[in-house]
């Protein structure tokens, strides 16, 4: 019989194996919902890869326009990254209260990292503004602002489907309360937060850090 | 026992505890300020790029796997996740690699801007023949 793999040696292993009798037996060992997330996280580093590449390969033949050193805010930017990498954090112990049948702090946490992505979103809206309002660098400026914004915003796109995706597990929790722990839906939206937040780590280092290399 | 009670019977760890947790988030936000001070410094510590690049990206990697291994579980999950993240990677690094061989600069350099840059249009051409003299005529002269 299936087991939802976050159950075992954690704290909700009663619910676990109530939640047991609803499982289905899989042939890859895996619940079936998890593998899917899997599967999707594999193909995004491949989307990701390829505009990172591409962004790598465009950011400094911009014929006209500023240039990525112009325009990039450093300081903002790595703010930003501290409130991803947080909200990361938040999701991790939402998921683990979730296991622990704790409604009111698996609630918390699912609504810090909620507030965690719509602070991103508002630093990304920021950039974007600054960079289009002072800085004169539109969608098609050049080559390196279109694959600028491609890049961060596929990623912001990401970031906005996983704060609708919290704010909709937020909101089913607290009109059904106790009624509904259902780790593994914690679990599988987990996994899609974290890797948004792992493909930032990859994006702040090489878009932003890499700006002078 | 199935693969899936396998799986999950000898095949997995207990999970982190919330002291683990946040002992990994203030690593996570330490590794973060180091890679800006890194960059905030660069010119007054005297790092070379490519030491900087190295730095920076191996910085980026230990963050890679703090998320993946710990908050994504995947250092407690089945090993076919793990081969799924991997695969993925590898296909990404593969185009990675296409994509700079398809457009590599020093090629695009070599043309000298027939890939990137827009060429200046041409001076038009005169429309207006000029009428040319006949043999025996007089040349036509100017009013």
């Amino acid at each position: 019989m299936m087991l939802d793999s976050h159950h075992a040696g954690s704290p909700g292993t009663a619910h676990a194996e109530a939640h047991e009798a609803h499982a289905h037996p899989t042939n890859t060992g895996v619940d079936n919902r998890k593998f899917a997330m899997w599967t999707l996280i594999a193909s995004e580093c491949f989307l990701f890869g390829t505009l990172i590449g591409n962004y790598l390969i465009h950011k400094d033949r911009g014929i006209s326009g500023p240039k990525p050193h112009e325009v990039y805010q450093i300081d903002i930017t790595t703010l930003s990254t501290f409130d991803l990498l947080m909200s990361s954090v938040a999701m991790v112990l939402a998921l683990y209260y979730c296991n622990a049948r704790r409604l009111r702090l698996f609630q918390f946490w699912t609504a810090v990292v909620a507030v965690g992505g719509i602070i991103f979103l508002g630093f990304q809206y920021y950039e974007f503004s600054t960079f289009v309002v002072h800085d004169n660098l539109g969608l098609s400026t050049n080559i390196f602002a279109s694959s600028f914004y491609l890049l961060t915003g596929c990623h912001g796109a990401h970031v906005t489907v996983g704060v609708i995706w919290m704010l909709a597990i937020l909101i089913t929790s607290l009109i059904k309360g106790e009624k509904w722990f259902n780790s593994t839906m914690v679990e599988v939206a987990g996994l899609y937060w974290h890797f948004v937040d792992v493909v930032w780590i990859i994006i702040f280092t090489v878009v932003y850090l890499f700006v002078y290399v | 026992m199935n693969t899936q009670d396998a799986a999950h019977g000898h095949g997995e760890k207990a999970h982190g505890s919330v002291t683990l947790y946040m002992v990994f988030a203030f690593v996570l936000c330490a590794i973060t300020f180091l890679e800006w001070w890194i960059f905030k410094h660069r010119n007054s510590i005297g790092i070379t790029n490519h030491t900087m690049v190295f730095t920076l990206l191996s910085l980026s990697l230990v963050k890679f796997a703090m998320v993946c291994g710990w908050y994504m579980h995947l250092r407690y999950d089945h090993k076919s996740l793990m081969k799924l993240l991997f695969g993925g990677m590898l296909l990404a690094s593969g185009t990675f690699l296409a994509l700079g061989i398809i457009v590599h600069p020093k090629e695009c350099d070599a043309l000298k801007g027939e890939c990137f840059k827009i060429r200046d249009p041409a001076p038009a051409a005169d429309t207006t023949v000029p009428a040319e003299a006949k043999p025996g005529e007089a040349a036509p002269t100017a009013p």
